[in-house]
């Protein structure tokens, strides 16, 4: 028992280690929200008039809604007019290559270990750099640009491909969607777009990293991808935060529309700065993300290692309407010290014969909560549609928790659904057997979380899969002997 | 939200309640407690499918008639030939019969009070022995709960002896008719003393007399150390009946309590609330429920165990048949608390789809506090499987008679745990007999 305390304890004061601040002159909005405020972000960045209005839209949906009170955690009061809803880096010219770059904030992405450098990109992945709310640049541009692929900020978007904006942002997650969907319409500040045409395969991994680096601001930064007919795109999320004592609100909204026999893989390693071990300060994670099969054999995957943020909450959603269209989720959610998971996915079966699959493990220490809240709907048109869920909670240590709300409907007789969801500790004696193979406790530990976690982690590209396997040892590191 | 409010059935009771003569209540406690209960009652009203509890089912459209609240005529003869066809063939057992929730002791055929004690709850309210039962924490907020603990009258009050293994099962009918629309809310308490034993085989009837009848009952069950209780749930209602039902159990330590809930087609709406509350540690539980759900049934189900000691063991397998336009519910809630350490819990939900027009919404839910258990659900929804079907024809079985006989595999988990022989057949053929018609004209 000493032994576990000890290690708890290392684990409880494992420190977080992308918290540092990156001293750069930023230009930051005055703090407060109202009118004026969603006007100021627009005109900064030179929006339409079509854009504002909408923005507007989203702003008095925000008003009329109530913060919603059925999650499984007490919610943090979020005062909205203490927060800034708007900085970047203040030198706002385009860079045309990478030595332009203010090069502290280069020091930032080389600390983050982003691939940005040209060696790097020899390892062929494409980075959207989005700095607090800026998108800061957009690496191997010209080699996608060759293909007919776009992918750049979503303020480029809007001035060079209004047309594909104006068709499709919102189309998946309106403005009314919920309160903090209706904020970031209001106030997003940027994020990434991408579009893949007919029947190109998008020959590299599309990534995104983001950071909130500013004190009291929000990030809400919102991405738009579109994959037309017969195409393919796998697409990476990170993030970061430096170490506050306040908490820091990220509202993201993420968008996702693959057209027929298109797929779009989207893989998320979020590694937000959780807080301190009393559960002091870290990033609300508040994220609706969504996305929609609409042609037939339309495919997308949702994958996801959380292991940052104080609050995690959000439910990366699937509408399955083209027939034959299929969606994935796979998730590894860790919660340790004082961090809340709420998360899950939500799959609404539409069109006939599609397909689910749900993969979700949860791994609890320290007080840490985690829950699943899944909903699969089969839909009356929802004929032969297939669902297959699995999610399974870990729990390390006697003071954290680990539940599940899987809601399951069914309106169609032959669609068929099946749920599972074990919940255990490690086991004394798998550890055992590898201490007896000369495995010390620590690798043991980590050893099974992986292996626990594998389901999942198969599913990440390369790169982020190497990443995450390290996040998880690390945070778990020796917590049960 | 506010359209419950306005009601004339809410206003009725609201009436009703301010209205009764206030001097009549001996017990101050309990007054207080229907005090307490028709405050949060009048304040929130009728759930909603805005509780988090009701969102699949809508009480409203249950709500829409006019209900009195007194019980009139009834015909004698008409209620001794439904308690004879009420009556489990060839089972021997004790008998208690409940009409309109009073207890009825011509009718019955109960034993010596060495082997049990049957008396009418009215006659026990105002004692020693109901203090603990004046109120319930499990229920706080459940507004269903709070009508009935403001209006109840009337139920029965069962306590089987330290010591004591009674000697038959008790066969216990709830009998249900009405002149006119009824509204009913009886409460019952059971008892099961140390080292005592009893098997109780509910059965809930009515006479079909084409009245409305909605039901809100509330039963306590203690179950207390070392000892054992079996209840069965038989719910063959009318289709005009409406019920409501909140079953609270507590078990203490070294205890076994099984509960068998069969739903069959009928009432239009069964509403189901089992609580097991896990008093002590080495408990066992066993949770089983069938539902047959036809026509435009609604039937729902909601079970939840609170695991707040350690070694303890519950199983539950809940599964379902839907036919025709029907429309089941099942919400299992497992909580392990974390001294609960050692928890073993196991929950099943399945589901067999055998019409389009049916409709399920299933919602296992595990909350766990600590890290040393074994806790699982599964839960399916979905058809026959072809492969199974095939195999069955492939040995020149009709494909009408293979499918049956998956339906009755289906069922089989159920129905095999029943111990007691007679029961099981009886259970069986209740089944076969509902299914008959709609299977056939499916199959």
């Amino acid at each position: 028992m000493e032994k576990d305390d000890l290690m708890l304890e290392q684990l409880a004061n494992r420190e977080y280690e992308f918290g540092f601040v990156t001293a750069i002159d930023m230009d930051i909005s005055e703090v407060g929200l109202n009118e004026d405020t969603v006007r100021f972000i627009s005109a900064k960045k030179n929006e339409p008039q079509w854009l504002l209005d909408w923005r507007m839209k989203g702003f008095k949906a925000f008003q009329k809604q109530e913060m919603p009170h059925w999650q499984n955690f007490k919610m943090p009061e979020i005062d909205f007019q203490s927060i800034s809803y708007y900085a970047a880096p203040k030198q706002q010219a385009k860079y045309a290559s990478l030595d332009e770059v203010d090069p502290e904030l280069l020091r930032t992405f080389e600390k983050l270990g982003i691939p940005m450098s040209e060696q790097k990109q020899l390892a062929g992945v494409a980075v959207d750099v989005v700095f607090d709310s800026v998108s800061v640049t957009t690496t191997y541009k010209k080699h996608l640009n060759e293909l007919g692929i776009i992918f750049c900020s979503i303020s480029d978007a809007v001035k060079d491909h209004p047309e594909l904006i104006q068709k499709y942002l919102g189309s998946v997650v309106p403005h009314t969607d919920n309160v903090f969907a209706s904020l970031n319409t209001a106030v997003f500040s940027d994020g990434s777009f991408v579009y893949i045409p007919k029947g190109v395969r998008c020959p590299m991994e599309l990534s995104t990293y983001f950071r909130i680096n500013a004190e009291n601001t929000g990030q809400f930064e919102r991405t738009l991808i579109i994959a037309d007919e017969d195409s393919y795109v796998s697409y990476l999320e990170g993030c970061t935060a430096p170490m506050r004592d306040e908490n820091q609100l990220h509202a993201a909204v993420v968008e996702l529309i693959a057209m027929k026999g298109a797929e779009i893989k989207y893989s998320t390693v979020q590694n937000w700065y959780p807080g301190d071990k009393e559960g002091k300060g870290g990033i609300f994670n508040f994220v609706t993300k969504r996305g929609a099969c609409r042609g037939e054999r339309a495919k997308i995957s949702w994958t996801q290692v959380e292991t940052g943020s104080a609050i995690t909450w959000k439910y990366p959603s699937i509408l399955l309407q083209g027939d034959y269209s299929s969606g994935e989720f796979y998730s590894v959610a860790v919660t340790n010290n004082m961090q809340i998971a709420d998360t899950g996915t939500k799959i609404h079966h539409i069109g006939a014969h599609t397909k689910s699959r749900i993969i979700s493990k949860g791994i609890s220490a320290g007080q840490g909560q985690n829950s699943y809240r899944g909903l699969v709907q089969m839909g009356a048109k929802a004929a032969y549609a297939r669902n297959f869920t699995q999610c399974d909670s870990l729990l390390i240590g006697d003071r954290c928790g680990a539940h599940t709300f899987p809601y399951i409907e069914s309106k169609n007789n032959t669609a068929t659904i099946e749920h599972e969801a074990t919940t255990s500790k490690i086991g004394e004696d798998q550890v055992f057997y590898l201490n007896q193979r000369g495995i010390d406790a620590e690798q043991a530990i980590a050893l099974i979380v992986n292996g626990y976690a594998k389901d999942v982690l198969n599913q990440l590209p390369m790169e982020f899969a190497v990443e995450a396997q390290k996040l998880l040892s690390l945070t778990l590191e020796g917590s049960v002997g | 939200m506010a359209d419950q409010f306005t009601t004339p059935f809410y206003n009725q009771l609201v009436a009703e309640f301010e209205n009764a003569p206030k001097g009549e209540e001996t017990n101050s406690e309990l007054l207080k407690s229907r005090e307490d209960a028709f405050e949060l009652f009048k304040a929130k009203g009728f759930p909603t499918s805005k509780d988090e509890d009701w969102k699949f089912t809508n009480l409203t459209p249950f709500l829409t008639d006019t209900f009195s609240l007194t019980t009139g005529k009834v015909d004698q003869d008409q209620v001794k030939n439904a308690v004879n066809a009420a009556v489990i063939p060839g089972l021997d057992a004790w008998m208690l019969v409940l009409l309109n929730g009073e207890v009825q002791f011509d009718l019955s055929v109960l034993p010596e009070a060495d082997q049990f004690n049957v008396q009418p709850l009215e006659e026990v309210i105002s004692t020693e022995v109901y203090k603990n039962y004046i109120t319930c924490k499990e229920a706080e907020g459940n507004r269903m709960y709070a009508l009935n603990a403001a209006f109840f009258t009337n139920g029965y009050f069962l306590e089987v002896p330290k010591n004591i293994v009674v000697n038959k099962p008790v066969q216990i009918i709830h009998l249900y008719t009405a002149a006119e629309n009824m509204f009913f809310q009886p409460r019952h308490l059971i008892i099961v003393n140390e080292n005592a034993k009893a098997e109780l085989i509910e059965v809930s009837v009515s006479l079909g007399n084409a009245q409305r009848v909605l039901m809100n009952s509330v039963s306590q069950v203690t179950v207390k150390e070392n000892a054992n209780l079996i209840q069965y749930t038989i719910q063959d209602n009318a289709a005009e009946d409406r019920l409501i039902n909140y079953n609270h159990v507590t078990q203490e330590r070294s205890s076994r309590y099984d509960n068998f809930t069969f739903n069959l087609p009928g009432a239009e709406l069964i509403r189901n609330n089992l609580e097991i509350v896990l008093n002590g540690t080495a408990t066992e539980t066993h949770l089983l429920g069938l539902y047959l759900v036809a026509g435009h049934q609604l039937t729902d189900n909601h079970t939840a165990i609170h695991h707040r000691f350690p070694h303890c063991d519950s199983n539950e397998i809940y599964k379902g048949v839907l036919l025709d336009k029907g429309k089941a519910v099942f919400n299992g809630k497992v909580f392990v608390e974390r001294p609960a350490q050692k928890t073993n819990a196991f929950q099943q939900n399945n589901n067999l789809l055998l019409s389009d027009k049916a409709q399920v919404f299933a919602k296992p839910q595990l909350e766990i506090f600590a890290d040393d258990v074994k806790c699982s659900h599964g839960c399916t929804v979905g058809q026959f499987d072809p492969e199974s079907l095939f195999y069955l024809q492939s040995r020149g079985i009709s494909e009408e008679s293979a499918r049956k006989l998956l339906v009755e595999a289906f069922m089989f988990d159920v129905t095999q745990k029943i111990e007691n022989e007679v029961v099981k057949g009886y259970v069986q053929s209740l089944i076969y007999k509902k299914m008959e018609n709609s299977l056939a004209t499916i199959i």
